[in-house]
């Protein structure tokens, strides 16, 4: 449910007020560094990113409709434009296994201690297509089938990604709690 | 041996330190099982999900630059009210025909005329080998006397009179020369401030009556221009989705050129025929990362199609005069297609060759081309022009064989430059 202030600075914003259009971004633009944070590799990556968000979001912001949360219609607009982005300028024809993955260089840590910075540097690590995969199922709810529709490759493929995605993970927590004991 | 080591040796060797009574429960506690499946994504999700980062210094700034960079419509619209107002303009440039003149002017110069004609008369006739020769054309049915262009008639009465004196002089006995002297420049100054109406001489050169075009029906033009091709591809099997998806985000417009000779001949005072031959290349960039040496390195490689074609075009100019408008439109031929370079397909590892794919067309038959030309006549000469030609060219048929995976369509425009020189 939107709260006042932030429908009067999305119907601001739809009349093309600059001040509202700020407000709106200094109040999402946090939010969505973060999800841009998680699915590129390097910060200025996320940065190009999270721009083309904002420019797209407020040139589509008429079909938002004022139906749910608009931090979940931001969040989604902001997946589809990293996706977007990988697809365009990280399409890679690397096959990387997992002996690739470079070692972690982070303190030892025991995984219960780790911080969401680490949880973060754990997954930029990731190569392109395990990140993307992981990121869409574990923490935005993807289905499989959606994540094949979007990324255009098949289910399986999607599951595979993600079955490697998690072993990754794994291997690098398991390596910092050996060496924090 | 040194005594210091035995002492060490026999005091330390076997002493068994004592042990922490909760070093196991410390290391147990640390060496929990770590998730798998599910409680690993729950892991990072519950703590990534809401997270908030920081938002760099300067990206609002970023944003606002960026939303202003592509006032695509504002464009669309002054192109379109450019070339309005140019077409206006050349419209409204274009020679007056003119005006019948009043009838009380017109009774006002037939009262005026009995009295000068005689004198204008035998002057113009004495000045025709000095002076001009429009004494020559036949008088229009309407009109009592030669008209004559204003270009003709805007030197002075004095100036006009000078080889008319000299010419009377010849034909005037010496005791008649005063009196035809002095009343010379009376009757020229009549003849000129007159307000005469001149349509058939104070035209253009290429006015009907004067068909100064026979030399000038041919003509031959070179062109040479940038243009901006635009790349569709269409999907024929459910399979290449995601061949066409690799492509779409992997290929990049790239500047492509044309350059056309052809010959135009003019059909009468507006029509036009224009042909020739265009070598068009069509060129795009194909962007991917692929990992070299353990690094990933962004590779650019430059794809073409070249094509030679023959336009075959009506051209109808939209105004006269030394700055032209011509519209001109037609179908284009295609006589030999070529394709070069490289493309993404996700189920190979490596780039695949466009040309080896046997996927494209050696010709893609008919096209069609529209173009708006605008013509400056250089020189007195009147044959060379300067040409400015904003064009458009499309091509229906895909460049693929209706077998090949995915179809793929272009258009064209752009901007040509060249010269036009009359035989």
């Amino acid at each position: 449910m939107l709260s006042m202030k932030e429908k009067e600075m999305i119907e601001g914003s739809l009349r093309g007020e600059e001040r509202c259009q700020r407000a709106l971004f200094e109040r999402y633009a946090p939010l969505l560094m973060g999800v841009c944070q998680r699915y590129c590799r390097t910060q200025a990556e996320a940065e190009d990113v999270l721009q083309d968000t904002f420019v797209r979001l407020f040139a589509k912001l008429n079909h938002y409709g004022f139906q749910g949360s608009f931090a979940g219609w931001a969040r989604r607009l902001c997946v589809n434009v990293a996706l977007k982005t990988y697809q365009r300028k990280r399409f890679s024809l690397e096959q990387t296994g997992l002996d690739d993955v470079p070692e972690h260089g982070g303190a030892p840590t025991a995984y219960t201690d780790l911080g969401e910075q680490e949880l973060l540097d754990l997954i930029r690590q990731l190569p392109d297509g395990y990140r993307i995969v992981f990121n869409l199922y574990a923490i935005e709810g993807y289905s499989h089938k959606e994540i094949g529709q979007q990324l255009g490759i098949q289910e399986a493929s999607s599951r595979s990604q993600l079955l490697k995605a998690r072993k990754l993970l794994q291997q690098q927590i398991e390596r910092r709690q050996r060496i924090a004991i | 041996m040194n005594p210091l080591d035995d002492l060490f040796r026999e005091g330390l060797g076997d002493r068994k330190a004592e042990v922490p009574a909760d070093l196991w429960q410390k290391i147990a506690a640390r060496k929990e099982a770590i998730p798998a499946g599910e409680a690993l994504d729950h892991l990072f999700a519950d703590r990534l999900a809401r997270r908030q980062a920081p938002v760099p210094a300067g990206m609002w700034d970023r944003i606002a630059a960026a939303r202003r960079r592509t006032p695509w419509p504002a464009y669309a619209l002054a192109t379109f009210l450019l070339v309005l107002a140019a077409l206006t303009l050349f419209l409204w440039a274009r020679p007056q025909v003119p005006q019948p003149e009043p009838t009380a002017l017109r009774n006002a110069n037939s009262a005026a005329f009995p009295l000068t004609a005689p004198a204008a008369n035998a002057a113009t006739t004495n000045a025709k080998a000095g002076v001009v020769s429009s004494s020559e054309m036949p008088p229009p049915p309407d009109r009592p006397y030669p008209a004559v262009s204003p270009a003709h008639t805007a030197p002075t009465p004095t100036r006009t009179a000078a080889p008319v004196v000299a010419s009377t002089t010849l034909d005037v006995p010496p005791p008649a020369l005063a009196t035809a002297v002095s009343a010379l420049p009376v009757t020229l100054s009549l003849v000129v401030v007159a307000p005469l109406p001149l349509p058939e001489l104070s035209a253009h050169p290429t006015t009907p009556g004067f068909r100064a075009l026979g030399s000038n029906r041919l003509r031959g033009e070179v062109l040479l221009g940038a243009a901006y091709a635009h790349q569709r591809f269409t999907l024929r099997e459910g399979e290449s989705r995601a061949v066409r998806d690799a492509r779409e985000v992997s290929e990049f417009p790239e500047l492509s050129y044309q350059l056309t000779a052809r010959l135009q001949y003019r059909l009468g005072q507006r029509w036009s025929l224009h042909s020739g031959l265009t070598y068009a290349e069509i060129r795009n960039q194909l962007e991917y990362d692929a990992l070299r040496n353990g690094v990933m390195t962004l590779v650019r490689r430059n794809n073409h199609l070249r094509l030679l074609e023959v336009p075959v075009l009506a051209g109808y100019d939209l105004s006269r005069g030394r700055l032209r408008l011509s519209l001109n439109a037609g179908p284009v031929a295609n006589l030999f297609t070529a394709v070069g370079g490289q493309y993404l397909d996700p189920n190979q590892g490596e780039p695949r060759d466009l040309a080896s794919s046997g996927h494209y067309r050696g010709n893609v038959g008919l096209g069609w081309t529209a173009s708006l030309t605008t013509t400056y006549t250089l020189g007195a000469s009147h044959a060379t022009q300067l040409l400015l030609e904003p064009f458009f060219k499309s091509y229906p048929r895909s460049f693929t064989h209706p077998g090949a995976p995915l179809g793929e369509h272009y258009w064209m425009a752009g901007l040509q430059l060249g010269l036009r020189r009359a035989f």
